[in-house]
């Protein structure tokens, strides 16, 4: 009976495997008849669509536009299939909505995708302004293209971190468009400025996890930061420099000049006159930014003799002296290394506790605190000086060998000298007893 | 009278003699000095090549914690989970080379300059680091019961 059993289950195994390769075949000689007919006159469309995530999730023409894809004239478009063709800008928002905010649909595709685009663009600037009835403002397809939406991850995305800062750029560097919100057009030329650490990150050293546009206002519910909350968006990255600076008497101070506080100090030459003129061009943090001369960004504020003027003297003196002594020690030890002298735990104090001291130190002055900072300076400043000590040490030890050296090739060329008289001598006082010789005879 | 040619035989073999007298001076000299010249100007060093570095006793170890540690130039990170299993990476950010450390609240590794998180596994979970931390193989020592760590691949990490 075993057999007869079986035999059973082989057959349905068999009938299973054909329905299957059924459908698969049919699927794949299913024609889709937008495609066919609109080959022509959308084959930039249709090439754009070929890999993007709708197709690849099986979400074709009809999907978005409506109609009939098995018909294969006029009448797939009746609006009895629910054919829409192509939405107008004032509908876009909801027409992607119908999937994108639908939990339920979308988890066909991807649970882990959010759905919640639509709700924070009505927070949006771009939303708010669409509300009152702007359509000129982005929309969906203003960032992430109509046709060819890939995700952000995607380089072919234009939603991309790479992307991202020129995707913005189509509207908010056209001046006559910007002209209208009153808005600035020089956001990007200032990204891409070379001195902008942020954007040399993600253009020049590929780094795609640098800020861009999105990170700091925001993507579906993009608005400008308020001047209170730059702190807070910075400090996503910068924690420990935004805390203490949160906690520091310049907060208050900063929010109520409207200073964008880090973007302001930090910014490419900051003016207390033109509080926002350079923010998108964040240079890189050098130890001149404090102290009481140009460029120093205390100047802005602070005047002779008040104690925020103090506290930038005794800082700017102390992270020069410090880095002085910090390049003269790297310097000593490398001198040292290259001439095979032990010194792995001064290039280890180098490279380990020196770079965090100075790093913590740098940090410690966004506390503004002169007491706190002077701690931090004291730690840094005795680990330097414990590795120069280290240094000297090692490169005495090889002064010695050269001392030595000198003398006894002295002592050497001395015998040698010596020497050379000595045979001389000999060989003369050998040829004088020769002559009086044959001189004797001769008499 | 036909000038008559005497080759003067005892001059030039003087000569070849001194020759090779001082060309035999010269590479004795040459030979003397060279070792010299060397212990003053030693080879450019090598970093010192660590390929392993005993931590001591594991139960210095608290569970849930972390410590920097030096493999050879670089420092080292080795963490013992609450789980009691020790792991060990290269503490270098894969962001900025800024030296990482453990944070015990979140049982994972953090990164102070970018605020870049790991998770216990070395993988980075969130902020910038684009890459996971280099891992290191743990030992612990049969017997003597002590931490042996050691670049996974034997080259220093
Ligand atoms: S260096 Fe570690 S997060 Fe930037």
């Amino acid at each position: 009976m075993f057999w007869i059993r079986e035999a059973q289950v082989n057959n349905i195994y068999f009938k299973t495997t054909i329905i299957s390769l059924l459908i698969i075949v049919s699927q794949a000689i299913a024609v889709d008849n937008c495609i066919e007919c609109h080959n022509q006159i959308h084959e930039q469309i249709i090439s754009d669509c070929k890999e993007d995530a709708h197709s690849r999730a099986r979400v074709f023409c009809a999907g978005c536009h409506g109609g009939n894809s098995a018909l294969a004239d006029e009448e797939a478009m009746n609006p009895k299939y629910g054919f829409v063709g192509a939405p107008k800008p004032k509908d876009i928002p909801r027409f992607c909505a119908r999937c994108h905010s639908d939990a339920g649909y979308m988890r066909n595709f991807n649970p882990a995708l959010p759905v919640d685009q639509l709700e924070k663009y009505w927070t949006s600037r771009h939303g708010e302004l669409f509300k009152k009835g702007d359509y000129k403002v982005a929309v969906c397809n203003s960032c992430h293209k109509a046709h060819g939406v890939f995700p952000s991850g995607d380089t072919r995305s234009s939603a991309h971190p790479k992307k991202v800062p020129s995707t913005c750029a189509k509207c908010h560097s056209d001046p006559a468009l910007m002209q209208t919100y009153g808005i600035p057009t020089h956001q990007y030329t200032q990204y891409i400025d070379s001195s902008n650490v942020h954007g040399y990150a993600l253009f020049v050293k590929n780094d795609i996890t640098a800020p861009v546009c999105n990170d700091c206002h925001g993507n579906h519910g993009a608005a400008p930061p308020g001047v209170s909350q730059v702190g807070q968006v910075c400090s996503h990255c910068h924690m420990l420099n935004a805390k203490l600076f949160r906690a520091s008497p310049h907060k208050d101070g900063f929010d109520a000049l409207g200073t964008m506080e880090c973007a302001f100090c930090h910014q490419a030459s900051p003016d207390v006159n033109a509080p926002l003129a350079r923010i998108h061009t964040i240079v890189k943090p050098m130890a001149k930014l404090a102290g009481t001369v140009q460029p120093a960004v205390c100047v802005q504020c602070h005047s002779q003799g008040d104690a925020g003027w103090q506290m930038a003297g005794k800082v700017s003196a102390g992270s020069d002296s410090l880095a002085g002594k910090f390049a003269a020690a790297e310097a000593l030890i490398k001198r040292a290394e290259k001439r095979g002298l032990e010194v792995s735990d001064a290039r280890w104090q180098l490279n380990g506790d020196i770079h965090r001291a100075m790093l913590e130190l740098r940090t410690a002055i966004h506390s503004f605190d002169l007491e706190a900072w002077q701690q931090h300076f004291d730690y840094a400043d005795s680990l330097v000086n414990a590795v120069n000590a280290q240094g000297l040490h090692a490169t005495q030890e090889l002064s010695s060998r050269y001392k030595y050296f000198l003398i006894m090739t002295l002592i050497i060329a001395l015998l040698i000298v010596l020497l050379i008289l000595k045979i001389h001598q000999v060989e003369n006082d050998r040829k004088a007893a020769l002559t009086n010789k044959q001189g004797g005879i001769r008499r | 009278m036909p000038i008559e040619h005497t080759p003067n035989y005892s001059v030039s073999r003087r000569r070849f003699l001194d020759l090779l007298l001082g060309g035999t001076g010269l590479a004795a000299l040459i030979g003397l000095f060279y070792p010299i010249f060397r212990y003053l100007t030693p080879p450019e060093q090598e970093e010192a090549v660590v390929s392993s570095v005993n931590l001591g006793p594991a139960k210095d170890f608290p569970l849930n914690s972390g410590k920097i540690f030096r493999f050879g130039n670089k420092p080292g990170i080795i963490i013992r989970g609450s789980d009691g299993k020790f792991r060990a990476y290269n503490a270098t950010c894969t962001h900025l080379d800024c030296i990482v450390q453990y944070d015990a609240k979140v049982e994972g590794v953090w990164c102070a300059c970018h605020n870049g998180r790991y998770d216990i596994n070395g993988r980075n979970i969130s902020g910038p680091p684009p890459r996971p931390l280099t891992p290191y193989a743990v030992k612990i020592q049969p017997g003597a019961e002590e931490i042996l760590i050691a670049s996974q691949d034997g080259a220093q990490g």
